[in-house]
């Protein structure tokens, strides 16, 4: 497990994360997984090197649209990008819009990984 | 002989069936996207693993294979389940055991008690009995009232329960969801049942469900009932035991 994370991923069905930390490691990033926005939150006090927030929507208790509000409330540029399996990609941004002021990236489940990966690699440069 | 009122209820109850399907779509949308997303990664990690080792080990794709056949299980018995739930009603009676509906009941509902952060607790004491009953429209009954109770726990900032139980008692098979909402104010309680009845917002509720399911309850020959408790609401479900030749 990586000490400088600059990933945090965030999705709460297990699997799903295992896979998902298990690509981003193979490509080379260092990632910190969570399953929860509690989880997330004391990850990013924790882990200061986190630059990028990847987050699932829909989890039990507070939201990924909650957690993104939350930490674009800190004093820390974090970038983000959101996955969702719900379809309202527009109703999505809007909320996302309003949290932050900003314009937060959606990618649709199940994910395109080519599309993701090179959506990382622009947004941290690979660590490859 | 079917009549034209056998007819009329037949559609009368499968229209809000539909309506509850509709409903459904969004959760059932993220029931199926979840094994999708898992067969897709599962996929995509091993294919990417033997582009750069061609040598990868047995035991590593193997598990990645068992992976992605349990997620496929997985995504087709959900629509098994939306493909019988869109059935229609009436002639297909069969005998089933509390415990089986309890349990397909739990499939039908997926991810839904845990997003809205409600614990479902089981109690069967009846698991070798029978009733004849379409396990479909059993399973129609218990979904109404589940999400009944947890349309009414959602508003609430405590801790919320609900106890799906079955048991027996004069050749009588009881089937209960309980929750702990505190219960129903007492000057409601006559017009629960009735049809259009809702003290849900605008938009959020027909008020069909639990009028649709007493009809079901009723054409089966049983009853459903509804009392408050000391932790909320108690919908029990009577219907009479099934004789068994064996």
């Amino acid at each position: 497990v990586t000490k400088t994370p600059k990933i945090l991923l965030v999705e709460d069905e297990e699997i799903i994360l295992e896979e998902l930390l298990e690509l981003l490691s193979d490509e080379g990033f260092e990632a910190v997984g969570a399953h929860s926005y509690d989880e997330a939150v004391t990850h990013l006090k924790n882990f200061t090197s986190i630059e990028l927030i990847v987050s699932d929507v829909h989890m039990p208790g507070r939201s990924g649209v909650d957690l993104i509000t939350y930490a674009s409330g800190l004093d820390h540029n974090y970038r983000y990008l959101v996955m969702s399996g719900h379809m309202d990609s527009d109703k999505l941004s809007s909320e996302l819009g309003a949290g932050t002021n900003r314009e937060i990236p959606i990618m649709i489940k199940p994910i395109d990984v080519d599309e993701f990966l090179r959506f990382l690699t622009d947004m941290m440069g690979s660590d490859t | 002989v079917i009549t034209a009122t056998k007819v009329a209820q037949s559609q009368a109850i499968q229209a809000p069936k539909l309506a509850t399907l509709g409903e459904m779509a969004t959760s059932v949308a993220h029931e199926i996207n979840q094994p999708l997303s898992v067969i897709r990664l599962a996929a995509e990690n091993i294919k990417r693993k033997l582009e750069k080792d061609a040598d990868l080990d047995f035991s590593t794709i193997q598990a990645k294979a068992e992976r992605i056949i349990q997620q496929t299980e997985r995504a087709a018995s959900i629509v098994d389940h939306m493909r019988m739930f869109g059935r229609k009603s009436g002639t297909s009676n069969e005998l089933i055991s509390p415990q089986a509906v309890l349990y397909s009941t739990m499939d039908l509902i997926g991810e839904q008690p845990k997003l809205a952060q409600v614990e479902v607790h089981f109690n069967c004491t009846a698991p070798n009995t029978f009733f004849s009953a379409d396990v479909i429209m059993k399973e129609q009954v218990l979904l109404n009232l589940h999400r009944s109770s947890r349309d009414e726990l959602v508003k609430r900032d405590t801790e919320k329960h609900i106890w799906l139980s079955s048991y027996e008692g004069g050749k009588i098979i009881f089937l209960s969801v309980e929750d702990n909402t505190g219960g129903v104010p007492e000057n409601i309680m006559g017009s629960i049942f009735e049809a259009f009845f809702t003290t849900k917002a605008m938009g959020k509720g027909a008020g069909l469900g639990l009028s649709i399911s007493h009809g079901i309850v009723e054409d089966l020959g049983g009853e459903l009932s509804i009392k408050n408790t000391d932790k909320g609401v108690c919908f029990t479900v009577a219907l009479p035991l099934a004789h068994v030749n064996e």
